[in-house]
């Protein structure tokens, strides 16, 4: 637990060294830059500063599950989770460094919605959402847990290549529960839920 | 065909079943049969439950409290390996090597014991959820979701293993229930599972079954049916009959159905899925598939959600004479319950009838919370017991002194 709460607080000043250089209008995270903080950087340059994406299909990572991150990390670092450009990045991680990572990341704050964006059909979305049962296993506010994602305030575009990988068995997870909930989903459907789900706080 | 029913619950489900049933015979067999919301009923769509967190990380001995564990007198829990991470089904090797597969981390490790110490090698990588390791004539069979290999030659060649041979293939790729165990039954006949594509559905010809095929794969033949998912099974010592836990369906609440240990007296016997669970109860959605009256019913209700997974006849000389062909159980614990069952080894002696169970090793669930979840179990040569942990990444090892 001392770990834990070791990386807590790294994570905590951390956020604090984010706050401080987004109100300086730096966009960089900086402070004292220890390895997992350095490593983290780099995650950056994809998954943008503080974890919030900009780039297309690319993830944000803040406020994530650490389990989520952890257990991703690790999916693509044993070759069970495919990606040409994550495969080679997780290979050189040791287990520690997964667990650290992804407790940096988790303790990120999540990013908000875009404003200004089309709400419209988002109606639609809350309706499949709650026939599928998505809160069940997301939770009532979408931020996930344990092993599940946080929904809330993803990029749309990676919420509806992540839904139709697993629908289509290109993502299988771990027991196949995503895989059997989206069966038969059209696209429309995912992209109303996807639509939804970013729209989140 | 869809199910004609008066039910309020059928009749509202009805539309996206049959949809789902159409849209899944369209698809052919590699796709999952089930309705989007899986079987659970209304009063249940708000449930919190959730599958539990995998484990993909070995812990250190030092997070392993196997001090916890409640034996019976004179029995005793060690360690014997770590840093398994999601060590699954046990086999051995001839020659003393023990082989461990993994669901979901690609790899098999090989375990050597070199008395005061173990050594492991991962002898694969990169497989697609190797969970099932079987051991026959020098070769390592693996069983990946689609396929089964061999590793000829392997306990001579740990450090350098030759490139695996694909025997099978002629298997689903549905992910749900789609990791096997597998087992070389008396007749020398590989028996591999195929699991329903989902919690609940009437799955294709091709699932819910257990089939054997032979070691080379050039036959394969269909042993039983209504089979949802099997993950343990061995042959009697005494009748060679095979008996096979197998694990009951989600969201029918906390205690039923329960999940079967089952004998199989002859070949092509149904076991009941999807329309019939623990012998007597007909599914809501699915039970005008079939009748109970059909279904052979299981010899042990092991109970509601425990998750019977590894399964062997203890034929060992370690243990108490009574332990003698008791079939040990383990069950990996529960996810779809409100207070959490399993995280258990049981013993089941059917040497009378009706048969007798106990408890063997708990203490894995302290309260709420687990700490580990045990797999498979193995009798070794010296007549101890082993026991995987995928939680923990770990192999127990169980032994009993006067």
């Amino acid at each position: 637990m001392t770990t834990l709460r070791n990386l807590l607080w790294r994570g905590s000043v951390a956020v604090a060294a984010i706050v401080c250089a987004v109100e300086a209008g730096n966009p960089q995270p900086v402070g004292a830059a220890g390895p997992i903080q350095e490593q983290a950087e780099s995650c950056a340059a994809c998954h943008g500063p503080g974890g919030h994406s900009s780039m297309t299909e690319v993830p944000s990572l803040a406020g994530q599950p650490a389990y989520y991150l952890t257990l991703q990390l690790t999916l693509f670092r044993d070759k069970q989770r495919q990606s040409a450009r994550m495969s080679p990045i997780a290979a050189a991680l040791s287990d520690s460094d997964v667990e650290q990572l992804s407790a940096y990341f988790a303790a990120l704050p999540a990013a908000e919605p875009r404003d200004g964006q089309d709400n419209s059909g988002a109606a639609e979305g809350e309706r499949l959402a709650q026939a599928n049962h998505c809160a069940s296993c997301h939770l009532a506010t979408y931020a996930g847990q344990n092993q599940m994602p946080r929904l809330a305030g993803q990029r749309e575009d990676y919420l509806l290549k992540a839904m139709k990988d697993c629908r289509d068995g290109k993502r299988p997870g771990f027991d196949g529960t995503m895989t059997e909930v989206l069966h038969g989903l059209p696209d429309r459907d995912l992209a109303a839920l996807a639509h939804y789900l970013s729209q989140l706080h | 065909m869809c199910i004609r029913t008066n039910s309020a619950f059928t009749r509202a489900m009805l539309p996206a079943l049959c949809a789902a049933l159409l849209a899944a015979s369209n698809a052919g067999a590699q796709q999952p049969t089930s309705p989007a919301t899986d079987g659970r009923p209304p009063e249940l769509a708000a449930s919190p439950l959730a599958p539990n967190p995998p484990a993909l990380l070995a812990k250190p001995a030092a997070a392993i409290p196997l001090d916890k564990i409640e034996l019976p007198p004179g029995f005793h829990i060690e360690q014997w390996a770590g840093g398994l991470a999601n060590a699954r089904e046990i086999a051995l090797g001839s020659k003393g090597t023990v082989f461990v597969g993994t669901r979901l981390v690609g790899k098999v490790y090989a375990i050597v014991d070199k008395g005061d110490h173990r050594e492991v090698t991962t002898i694969a990588t990169g497989l697609h959820r190797p969970n099932g390791v079987a051991f026959k004539d020098g070769a390592l069979y693996v069983a990946e979701i689609e396929r089964v290999l061999r590793i000829d030659d392997i306990e001579n060649r740990l450090d350098n293993p030759p490139a695996p041979v694909v025997v099978y293939s002629d298997l689903p790729k549905d992910e749900p229930h789609g990791w096997k165990f597998i087992a070389f039954g008396p007749d020398g006949w590989l028996y591999v599972p195929v699991g329903a594509p989902c919690n609940i559905c009437d799955p294709p010809a091709s699932h819910a079954q257990i089939r054997r095929i032979r070691p080379d794969g050039s036959k394969a033949e269909v042993y039983a049916r209504g089979v949802r998912n099997t993950v343990g099974f061995d042959w009697d010592p005494r009748t060679h009959d095979l008996w096979f836990t197998d694990n009951g369906r989600d969201w029918l609440g906390d205690d039923i159905p329960s999940d079967e240990l089952n004998h199989a007296t002859a070949a092509r016997q149904n076991f009941g899925y999807p329309f019939c669970h623990e012998g007597n109860i007909p599914d809501p959605q699915f039970g005008n598939l079939g009748s109970c009256a059909n279904a052979v019913p299981p010899t042990v209700k092991l109970g509601a959600h425990v998750a019977a997974l590894g399964m062997r006849f203890y034929t060992g000389g370690m243990f108490p004479p009574e332990y003698r062909n008791r079939m040990i159980v383990a069950e990996h614990g529960s996810w779809n319950r409100t207070k959490r069952s399993g995280y258990r080894l049981v013993w089941v002696d059917t040497s009378q009838s009706p048969p007798t169970t106990g408890i063997f090793a708990q203490g894995w669930l302290q309260g709420q919370s687990y700490w580990g979840r045990p797999v498979d179990v193995q009798v070794m040569p010296d007549g101890s017991l082993l026991v995987s942990d995928d939680e923990a990444g770990a192999l127990y090892r169980i032994t009993y002194t006067k």
